[in-house]
């Protein structure tokens, strides 16, 4: 039953990416085709979605649990580096990268 | 926006435009974008005005994550403005917070008018590697999340980064997208994953496949997904 539940999670994941991937490859389509017409349409989308937000976001509760969401957003993600991190390490011990350097003083 | 006709013939070292839509062009030589759009979404003015600050003190820095994919037509939002800037110490850090502040910016976990309190967050975050977080007049989204450099990926992305004007005006710099798209793979969420597909796909012109390939290599992703596409 294990087995079956993971393959039929596995399929599902699958078959969500193909859509995910898609659905990204059309998007870039319409940017091609659309040009300034696509800005305009998704920048109206993504003004009124701002304007929603704004207004859900007077609700001290609904401000207050958003701030501790971002928190929670920046920890995981620091995470995610972290382990980015060590595998860096690791790859660029066994093959040193020339590109690969800390960054230079500014205006280098 | 320079015209493409008038420049694809290409100089050597003047710039060699490719369309890859009627309002985006691509500046081979010069590594930069040119944007035309009729309104500015909130997150294109927040990003605007931060990387003014920055660019008024000569902070290097570069844009990264999911606003790069949306600043070129992802139909996606975001709640945060990611920014990598080099490394800087504290003073610095308190007087970007002054520039901030003049340009209508808060800090999240600190108070931004407070030089003790800008030290406090500096040493209790930034020096830690941990990123800080801004609000524009206020928004809490989109907010900017900042932090120093303190690996390879983000000196690269400094050091490589692309210039973007925005309807004419030298707006931000963001990662070079070959990093981008393949840091994206790693990350791996459907949502990440859909953003590197979309760049891959409108970039492919003009993207260096040699890098790509690289960066896939240095990271360990599988790049199928942008085949697939």
């Amino acid at each position: 039953m294990g087995e079956e539940l993971k393959r039929m999670v596995e399929e599902d994941r699958r078959i969500n990416l193909k859509a995910v991937i898609r659905d990204a490859a059309w998007n870039a389509e319409m940017v091609k085709k659309l040009g300034a017409k696509w800005f305009e349409l998704r920048d109206r989308w993504l003004n009124e979605a701002q304007e929603r937000d704004m207004e859900i976001l007077k609700d001290p509760k609904a401000r207050s649990a958003l701030l501790k969401a971002l928190a929670a957003k920046s920890e995981v993600e620091r995470l995610k580096e972290e382990e980015l991190e060590r595998r860096l390490k690791e790859t660029l011990k066994t093959a040193p990268r020339a590109h690969l350097k800390p960054l230079g003083p500014p205006g280098a | 926006m320079p015209s493409v006709s008038g420049k694809s013939g290409g100089e050597p070292g003047e710039s060699e435009l490719v369309a890859l839509a009627g309002n985006v062009l691509f500046d081979t030589l010069g590594r930069r974008v040119y944007v035309e759009k009729a309104t500015l979404s909130a997150e294109d003015t927040v990003a605007f005005a931060f990387a003014g600050a920055l660019e008024a003190l000569g902070i290097r820095y570069s844009v990264v994550a999911g606003y790069v994919s949306i600043l070129f037509g992802r139909s996606r939002r975001s709640d945060d403005i990611d920014f990598i800037a080099e490394p800087i110490g504290e003073d610095r850090f308190t007087a970007l917070c002054a520039e901030l502040r003049n340009r209508g910016f808060s800090l999240m976990q600190g108070d931004i008018n407070l030089v003790e309190s800008l030290k406090r967050v500096y040493r209790g975050y930034l020096s830690r590697g941990l990123s800080v977080r801004f609000m524009y007049m206020n928004l809490v989204i989109p907010n900017v999340e900042f932090k120093l450099a303190r690996n390879p990926l983000h000196a690269f992305s400094i050091e490589n980064s692309i210039e973007v004007f925005l309807n004419g005006k030298r707006a931000f710099r963001v990662a070079p997208l070959e990093l981008q798209i393949a840091y994206k793979l790693y990350l791996g969420s459907d949502k990440d994953v859909g953003d590197a597909v979309f760049l891959y796909e409108l970039f492919k012109p003009v993207l260096k496949m040699e890098e790509l390939n690289r960066w896939c290599a240095v990271l360990g992703v599988d790049a199928s997904a942008l085949k697939g596409a």
